[in-house]
């Protein structure tokens, strides 16, 4: 598992901020605590609080995010309203669906339109049973997009593996990768 | 900074700014003609421009409503109330769950949708619109534009940027209307003036006039419900709610149109908004803004369309807000949905949820088993066999 820092000039231009990108070489990779993964290819990381964020061609155009371990009470993503009381916030003891609807709502209030869910149904999770969900949705400039959710609740957790990337090209690109790195999930 | 967004924006803050000058007086401008662009060596083609710009951004906006009924529908309205100026109007709808209507120079009119679930009919949408129109005719965004710039005002928005991990390109959208509020203010003449403007050109289209305060009152109840003012983007450009409120009673008690036979046109807005209403509801509490939207529901109940859709979000809202004895108030509600034709086969599966989580075995598959025999296509069918498999 070796990580080389290295900062990602296009990432760069594309979010604006100066974010330092580490690179994910081939093999077998730790992904928070709680699980490890192994990659085919390479790819840029980066990380804010609980989300790790994987991507190879820039993360407004494909992105693999790693949530790893909400707890109860807390949100998705960081908002930028004081009150985070107004943003979706997981608990522990939600079904699934209702996890699924977290997840939706959290993206739909982060500048997405059109935010759908399909295909609720359970799926393995390393060796848990966790679930998984397809996502759609439209970028505020009007790029369809599309991705896949799978997860599990761990010891009362939410761990959530999201891919996600525009529809006509970058999530198809690299989906065999992250099927694979989805069925590699092994337990620490 | 996202184009589109950007775009939404920088139009809203056009739209709904003023300038301080009243008719008449200095700097004041006389009314925009039908069918006529600003001469190119003006400021105001400058601003044009730049809101020619934000439209291409809007054309292809993620946001639009497709919906070609519904659009046909509020251009018809706009036309009714701007006659010679309709052509010079373009109407983008937009899916923002969030009471707004506004107007750039150059034409473009936005309404969202969390305009459209909080009016009752075509009369008070109407108003409304009128409004905006008001603002529009006055040209009263030229003035405000010449200030925004002095002041570099701009610059504040370049902090909006998120994490790189967030999913969108900007803070949600409640943050940018805080923010929007913040910088600009209405100012009273012009709001004036485009209520007076606005009554006239409705009346004149044979709108009854006692609907135009209606949505005002409406709002400010949303409002006080509410403790948080950041989502009023309306208010935060509008200020002085309840003075528009005691002027547009003012008007209507003058005005010559009798109401008794004058345009409420609760059908003709029910036929046209009703199939979108369940996806406005959902939007409407992805806000997360619980008081706000039961005011809102309260309208709707009082209004007494879709009593077993109404009744089922009821329950979606006491779900959601998971407040000290809100699991019975779900349970209650979706129940009382289930006693009106209209439910959504989705209170089978919410109200199996409620029970699968209180352990009511029993009830909970009778429930699960009632939405997928009513949803046999159900995507989430294999979701909700793991559910009664566990059951079991
Ligand atoms: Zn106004």
């Amino acid at each position: 598992m070796k990580r080389t820092t290295a900062v990602l000039t296009l990432v760069m231009l594309l979010t604006g901020c100066a974010t330092p990108y580490t690179l994910i070489e081939p093999g077998r990779t730790a992904v928070g605590d709680l699980y490890t993964v192994e990659s085919q290819i390479s790819w840029s990381s980066t990380r804010t609080g609980k989300i790790e964020l994987w991507t190879v061609d820039g993360n407004g155009l494909q992105a693999l995010r790693f949530v790893n371990g909400l707890a109860d009470g807390e949100t998705l993503f960081e908002g930028k309203r004081k009150d985070n009381k107004k943003m979706p916030t997981f608990r522990k003891n939600m079904t699934i669906s209702e996890i699924m609807e977290f997840v939706v709502d959290s993206v739909a209030l982060q500048g997405l339109e059109r935010v759908e869910s399909a295909g609720l149904r359970p799926y393995k999770f390393g060796n848990t049973q966790g679930f998984r969900f397809e996502l759609s949705y439209v970028s505020s400039k009007g790029l369809e997009g599309q991705g896949a959710v799978v997860g599990a609740v761990v010891r009362e957790r939410l761990y959530l593996i999201v891919y996600s990337g525009t529809r006509a090209y970058y999530y198809p690109k690299h989906r065999d990768h992250v099927e694979r790195i989805i069925g590699s999930i092994r337990m620490q | 900074m996202s184009l589109a967004r950007t775009g939404v924006l920088v139009a809203l803050l056009l739209s709904t700014t003023a300038c301080a000058a009243q008719r008449g007086s200095p700097g004041a401008l006389p009314d925009i003609q039908p069918g006529r662009r600003p001469d190119l060596e003006t400021e105001e083609a400058g601003l044009w421009m730049q809101t020619d710009r934000l439209e291409a951004d809007l054309k292809t906006s993620g946001a639009l409503v497709a919906d070609s009924a519904l659009n046909a529908y509020v251009r018809n309205i706009v036309c009714r109330l701007a006659e010679a100026y309709c052509a010079d109007i373009r109407i983008y709808i937009l899916r923002v769950p969030y009471f707004n209507a506004s107007m750039m120079p150059n034409g473009v009119m936005q309404v969202w949708t969390g305009l459209i679930l909080r009016v009752d009919n075509e009369a008070q949408l109407a108003y409304v619109l009128g409004h905006e129109l008001g603002h529009y005719l006055r040209r009263h965004s030229i003035q405000r534009w010449r200030d925004v710039r002095a002041k570099s005002a701009f610059l504040e928005f370049s902090g909006l940027l998120t994490a790189p991990t967030g999913f969108g390109p900007l803070a949600s959208l409640g943050a940018q209307l805080a923010l929007v509020g913040s910088i600009f203010a209405f100012s009273r003449d012009n709001e004036r003036e485009a209520d007076e403007l606005g009554f006239g050109l409705a009346v004149k289209a044979g709108y009854d006039p006692r609907e135009a305060s209606k949505v005002w009152e409406a709002l400010v109840e949303e409002r006080d419900a509410t403790k948080d003012s950041a989502p009023f983007i309306f208010f935060a450009t509008h200020p002085a709610p309840e003075e528009r409120i005691e002027n547009l009673k003012a008007f209507a008690k003058k005005s010559a149109l009798d109401g008794g036979h004058a345009i409420i046109g609760r059908e003709q807005f029910l036929a046209q908004t009703r199939p979108l209403r369940t996806m406005l509801l959902r939007d409407e509490l992805r806000r997360r803004e619980f008081t706000g939207s039961q005011v809102v529901l309260d309208r709707l109940f009082e209004a007494g369309t879709g009593l077993g859709e109404l009744y089922f979000f009821q329950g979606e809202l006491y779900r959601l807000r998971d407040n000290e004895g809100d699991r019975e108030k779900t349970t209650a509600a979706y129940q009382k949905a289930l006693e009106y034709g209209d439910a959504p086969v989705e209170t089978h599966r919410a109200l199996g949820l409620l029970f699968f989580k209180t352990g009511e075995k029993e009830k909970a598959r009778l429930a699960f088993e009632r939405y997928l025999q009513q949803r046999v296509n159900a995507e989430d069918r294999e979701m909700i066999e793991a559910y009664l498999r566990q059951l079991e």
